[in-house]
Formats: structure tokens, sequence, C-alpha cells
């Protein structure tokens, strides 16, 4: 069973990079919160970042999302570049009575009959008039994706999707994003919050702590009969194992370490 | 101006109104509730979604000192506008510059502003009231149906179709920026442009109004029509016709009302009163449907 399908073949002057950083690092009141970041990301690519908490994996999707300016290095993206970005979570206050229709029409897009396709295409068409407030975190989690692609993106930015949901949810999830790329072409960068579950239809895998510390593509989930073990439906063709290869670890304050210098100290820690 | 006067003095001739409406002052105070009614309510629904019920109650209170500065430096009694509307503008616009540049909570921000501008307006006001007027500082606080003058009803005018045309081309997407920033900022929305207009917004309105309202309610008004009407509303367009509904029949009823029944109130206290009877009849209205089902 191959552990990702090939990114499609795509015409030569299509495949300049959607978005390119260089040597971005980035530090925030005197605190350094990414290194020496290089990323490129291909046109209808599935990139998915992985890292412990505090690693940047947010910092570094806002860097690409243009909501934080890199401290140094450079943010490269494409002119036609249009972003649909899914946030981690949102929360709409009480006291503002909007319905999920309303909600998706907020800034540009008005058009009803595209509104009711893209909520259908997330599968969550029955909640078209009901109140944002009142549906429930799967639903809600699916209508941001609604919103996202409602923007028609060349580039799907999602800030841990799967947290939250459920296993069948995640699976869900994955195949949605799966179909979403094949269907509309679109690039999709995505932070997991687990770090050895990773949508198995991922093309890269990129795994951050502050700096990339290994990056590649996934392997796949049968290699582990374990977790096959625990679940039933098919859960193997979304659902991939990404081993990590790290030729470093860190000390307690993050520092790298090559490990030839230094094998397995119980200072440091060690991402597998 | 003078034809509207006019017309209406003929109706009070002929019996059909009332006559309070033969006097010029309770004309221009009702036109002018007019207009600050609606613009009020429009805001308020924003105020409310962005939590900054706080900010307009400060600004408001900053009108306090921009009067006596005005007032210090030579402006009419009647109509210190210019010095009104550059302290209330720059008010707001350094409250909203150090929010984005401080880690103070946005409401101890706002508590800060508020005292400094109270306590300020309250001294120099004192000083310069003994130089006029001393009802002067009873208008400004509470607000009244003497004072609003043509220009002042063209002022109001221009502010209103100012924010009409704004709030047609950008609500929608005001509403966005209100409740997801991230995801705006992601779409090149300038949210910061949109925080910035707000808060011009706010204290534009509070100036325009605060002549009939008065320095302390005008926050008042931005806050309890809309807050009445998210007790009732079930989406965002019922939100925004009962809030202008509300903030507008209350200003109304604030300035005609004591007129037509001789009550010593100031126009300030009659309509934030009727906007706190709307409130109490929604909170009314909502227990009664909820004890139902």
């Amino acid at each position: 069973m191959p552990a990702h399908n090939p990114v499609p073949e795509i015409s030569a002057p299509m495949t300049a990079p959607i978005v390119q950083l260089h040597d971005v690092s980035l530090s925030i009141k005197g605190q350094s919160l990414l290194n020496h970041i290089n990323m490129t990301l291909e046109p209808a690519q599935i990139l998915t970042v992985i890292g412990p908490n505090g690693a940047g994996k947010s910092s570094l999707l806002k860097i690409v999302l243009g909501l934080y300016k890199p401290t140094r290095g450079k943010r490269q993206i494409s002119k036609r570049l249009r972003i649909g970005y899914m946030p981690q979570r949102l929360q709409v206050d009480d006291s503002l009575p909007l319905t999920v229709k309303r909600f998706l029409s907020l800034g540009g897009n008005k058009n009803n009959t595209e509104i009711e396709k893209t909520l259908s295409d997330v599968n969550a068409s029955h909640t078209l008039s009901r109140s944002i407030q009142h549906i429930s975190g799967g639903e809600f989690q699916r209508v941001l994706l609604a919103r996202a692609l409602l923007r028609n993106p060349s580039l799907l930015v999602l800030d841990e999707p799967a947290q939250g949901v459920d296993l069948h949810g995640q699976q869900e999830l994955y195949r949605l994003l799966a179909d979403i790329r094949d269907e509309r072409q679109c690039a999709i960068l995505m932070v997991s919050h687990d770090l050895h579950f990773v949508m198995a239809r991922t093309d890269q895998v990129m795994c951050l702590n502050q700096h990339v510390c290994c990056s590649g593509t996934a392997d796949a989930v049968a290699n582990h009969p374990e977790y096959l073990a625990l679940f039933d439906q098919g859960i193997e063709k979304d659902f991939a194992v990404y081993t990590h290869h790290h030729d470093h670890h860190h000390t307690i304050h993050g520092d790298v370490v090559k490990d030839d210098i230094e094998p397995h100290s119980h200072a440091g820690h060690n991402h597998d | 101006m003078t034809s509207i006067y006019l017309l209406f003095g003929e109706w009070v001739a002929q019996g059909w109104l009332p006559q309070m409406f033969a006097y010029e002052f309770l004309l221009n105070a009702l036109f002018a509730s007019m207009m600050i009614g609606p613009l009020l309510g429009i805001l308020g629904t924003l105020v409310v979604v962005k939590r900054l019920a706080f900010l307009s109650e400060a600004v408001g209170h900053s009108v306090l000192t921009g009067v006596s500065i005005g007032i210090l430096i030579g402006e009419p009694v009647e109509s210190p506008l210019i010095s009104l509307l550059s302290f209330s503008m720059l008010f707001a616009l350094l409250l909203q510059w150090i929010k984005g540049r401080s880690t103070i909570p946005y409401d101890a921000l706002i508590g800060v502003f508020l005292s400094f501008a109270l306590a300020m307006g309250a001294a120099l006001l004192l000083y310069v009231a003994k130089k006029v007027n001393v009802h002067l500082i009873e208008q400004i606080m509470f607000g009244s149906i003497l004072v609003a003058s043509a220009n002042d009803l063209i002022m109001l005018l221009i502010i209103c179709l100012t924010v009409a045309i704004l709030g047609y081309r950008y609500g929608n997407e005001a509403y966005l920026v209100a409740i997801a920033p991230e995801v705006a900022r992601s779409q090149r929305v300038n949210t910061r442009a949109h925080d910035y207009g707000f808060v011009i917004m706010v204290a534009l309105i509070t100036v325009a109004s605060v002549k009939i309202i008065g320095a302390v309610l005008v926050g008042a008004l931005l806050l309890v029509p809309a807050a009445s009407a998210r007790l009732i509303a079930n989406n965002l367009k019922q939100l925004l016709i009962l809030s202008v509904f509300f903030a507008s029949t209350a200003a109304i009823s604030g300035v005609l009302i004591p007129m037509y029944a001789q009550w010593p109130l100031s126009a300030g206290s009659a309509i934030t009163l009727f906007a706190c009877a709307w409130f109490l009849l929604c909170l009314i209205y909502r227990q009664l449907i909820s004890s139902k089902t």
C-alpha cells in the first residue's frame, strides 16, 4: 500500500513554489521562537508541520499567513496566492447572534448558492440556518473549513484542524482534505497536534522545534500493527506514522546537540 | 431651516400639533434626536460585540475636558466644537495607540483614561463655569434640549452620512474583524485601520450627540439599546433593526415627552431612562418566552 499518492503531474510553468521561506528567524520581545527556517511549498502540495508544544508551529503559520513579519530572512509568495485560513479556535461572542449562513457571508462571500454548495462539500449543510453558538465543536470546525474554502484559495492553511476531534472525525477530515486537494488543486499547509499521527496523503512532513529538525515523506501506518489493531474500518488509508530521523537532540534549553558528541543524555529530549 | 420652522408653526396654528412644536429649539432637538438615535443604535451593536462599552463611556467623559479647554482658549460657550472634536478624537486615538503597545488589560487602560478625563474635566469645568454660567455644568454633563443649533444639525447630518457610507461599504467586514481578527488579516483586511476607524467614529458620534444627551450619559445610548436588542434578537439583521428602533424611540421620546408633560428632567436622563425601559421590557419578554418553552 502506498503511503501517499504522488503529487499530481503539473506542467513546468506552474511548478514555481507558491510560498518560500528563506532562512527565516522570528523573535518576539527578545525571545527567539524560530531559527533559520527554510521551507518550500509547491502548488497542490500537502505539508504537515509537527512538533512539541512551544515549537513555534503556530508562529510559522502566522509568518506564512503574513500576520507576523520575520525578524530575519525572507518570505516569498507567488503573486496570485489566495489564502484560506482556518484558525485553531474561534470564539464567537454570545453578544453577536449569528447564523452559520451569515457567518460565512461576513467579509465578502455573499453568493448564497456558493455558500450552500461549500457547506455541503464539508458535510455540514444541516447547520446552514442554525446559530453559530449552538452547533457542536466538530460542526463548527467544518464550518470554519467551509469559510476558508469560500475564499477559493490556492493555499489552505489549517491550524491543528484535528484537535478536539475523535479518531473517526479525524479520519473523515483527512479524507475531506485529500478530496479538496484533488478537486481544487490547492496546496495545504497544516499543523498537526500529534507528533506521530499525520495525514497519510501528506506529501511532506516537517518536524519543527524552533528550527527544522527533520522533514520528509510520511511512512505507512501499516508498519505499525499495534495501531492497526486498535482500529478497524480501514483507518490505515487515512493515517500514517511519521518516523523521525534526527541526527541531533536538544538540551533542556533547546540547544542543538549533535548525537555523536553526547549520545542520549537524559537532560535533553528526544522526539521519538 | 426657516421654512421648516414655519411649516411646523402652521401645523401648530391649525391645531394638528401641540403648542410646543412652535419652538425652534424643540424642533432642533427633535431633528437631532432623529439622527442620533439610529447612529448610536447601529454603532452600539459593534460596541457590544467588541466589548467597548467602557470605551464609549470614557470618550464621553473626555468631552468635559474638551469643553473646558475650548472655553479657556476663547471658543464660544455654546459650541466649543473645535476643541471638543479635537480633544475627544485625540483622546480616543491615544487610547487605541497605547492599547497596541502595552501589556495592561484594555479595560484597566480605559479606566485610567476615564479617571483622568473626569478629574481633569471636573477641575477645569468648575474653574471656567465661574466665569460663564453655572448651569453650563449641568448642561454639559446631562444634556439639554435647549442648545442644539442649526449648525449642530448640519454637523450631525454629515456624520450620519459618513457613517452610513462607511457602514454600507465596510460593515460586513467590520463584524468579521470584531469576531475573527486573524482570519480577517489573512484575507488582507487592514484590521488596524478598522480599529482606528471605529474609535474615531465613536468619538465623532459622542461629540455630535453630547449636547442633547450630555457627557455622562452619552455612552448609555451606545450600550443600552444594543444590549436590549441582543436579549431578543435571533440574528444579525434583527439585532441591527431592533437596536436602531430602541435607540431612535428612546431618543425621540426622551426629547418630546418631558417637554409635553412638563417634567423637570434633563434630556440625557430622560433618553437614558426610556432606553432602560426598553431593556426592562426585553428582559421580561425573554423571561416569558423561556418560561414557556
